[in-house]
């Protein structure tokens, strides 16, 4: 029971997070700076969270990321700007590591 | 030729797509946010399997490990409360760590307020329960084609009500399966491979390149993973692709 409760309190606090600026709107104006850097928000984020996942996959060492997994983030990125496709983008990537990884790679 | 006139809407594609007031119906806006959340889902089924059995494998009851899913919401946050709670820490602990792993979404919460400039106030209250990576990264992807607060809404339900009941799904699902979730490197790949098909397309300016850039970068440091990492991370990258705007707008 307790731990379910520490689960709504942690709810709360997420909640809180997502919704702070959207509830807040206009009442709190940004520095042009820091509207700056919400609007790159998204892509460095995204590039922070898929670094995390490959460092991850590196056991913590940049240096030591299996080679398919940078072959199949460079036929994503290829994929990607070719096709402008989700999906294809994923295939391209899983196809690659699957592959490389089944060859010994 | 006019690609915002000119193509049908093709699920998982960002460019050349109709504005949603020209494909015709609020239907078609329901439609198309839910198909744009299908690739998500299959991208995110592994790790909502594997936080299933996670949840399996902890010494919390399974109701308790799968409550983190409609409370929390958030895979990183989630395992971190699993986690947490199974080795006995205190609430504190608990509340400190889910709060700093989920910290970027403040930035979400920023990025994403004037889409929720107009909206009616449950909008404003509810919707951002259902803010995570995936639709932050969806709403950006198609924020183009937004012309008005309805087709915000509609589009941002949707999708977003597609992914968290996917979600709590997959995880039951997982929790039911326990250790028979199959593990792989197709099925590790899969995340990444989705982020990678959002991070893309997000890339179309130099202060996007700097940011994406010196995130990568900021990752890569000894320092910089885990949850705090992160955040720092994207943070840095946030600010350096906000210096190269600034400067581009000098120029």
């Amino acid at each position: 029971m307790i731990a379910v409760l520490i689960l709504v309190a942690a709810g709360f606090v997420t909640w809180l997070l997502r919704a702070s600026f959207i509830i807040l709107g206009d009442r709190v104006a940004l520095p042009s700076f820091a509207e700056r850097v919400v609007a790159n928000a998204r892509p460095a984020f995204l590039a922070a969270l898929v670094a995390s996942a490959f460092v991850a996959q590196g056991g913590g060492d940049p240096l030591a990321i299996p080679l398919p997994w940078l072959a199949a983030a460079a036929a994503g990125i290829v994929t990607s700007k070719l096709t402008g496709s989700l999906s294809a983008t994923g295939a391209a990537g899983i196809a690659t590591v699957t592959l490389l990884t089944a060859a010994g790679l | 030729m006019d690609p915002v006139t000119t193509r049908t809407t093709t699920p998982g594609r960002w460019h050349a797509t109709p504005r949603f007031h020209e494909a015709g119906t609020e239907r078609g806006i329901v439609r198309t946010g839910i198909l744009d959340a299908l690739p998500v889902v299959a991208g995110l089924a592994p790790l909502a399997l594997a936080l299933g059995a996670a949840v399996s494998r902890s010494p919390l009851p399974a109701l308790t490990g799968w409550l983190t899913a409609p409370l929390i919401y958030g895979a990183s946050a989630q395992f971190a409360a699993l986690s947490l709670l199974g080795a006995g820490a205190a609430a504190i602990s608990v509340l400190l760590n889910v709060a700093v792993v989920n910290a970027r979404v403040l930035f979400y919460s920023a990025a994403l307020r004037p889409m929720f400039r107009d909206q009616p106030r449950w909008f404003r209250f509810a919707g951002p329960y259902l803010l995570v990576d995936p639709l932050f990264a969806l709403m950006g992807a198609r924020a183009d084609r937004f012309v008005n607060p309805r087709d915000t809404r509609q589009y941002y339900l949707a999708a977003g009500l597609a992914i968290w009941v996917s979600w709590l799904v997959m995880i039951a699902a997982g929790v039911a399966l326990g250790s028979a979730v199959p593990n792989g490197v197709a099925l590790e790949y899969a995340v990444p491979a989705l982020l990678i098909g959002f991070l893309v397309p997000a890339i179309r300016a130099n202060g996007a390149l700097a940011a994406a850039g010196v995130a990568i970068a900021a990752v890569a440091l000894p320092w910089g993973g885990g949850g705090a990492g992160l955040l720092v991370a994207g943070m840095a990258g946030a600010a350096a692709g906000a210096f190269i705007d600034r400067r581009g707008v000098k120029r």
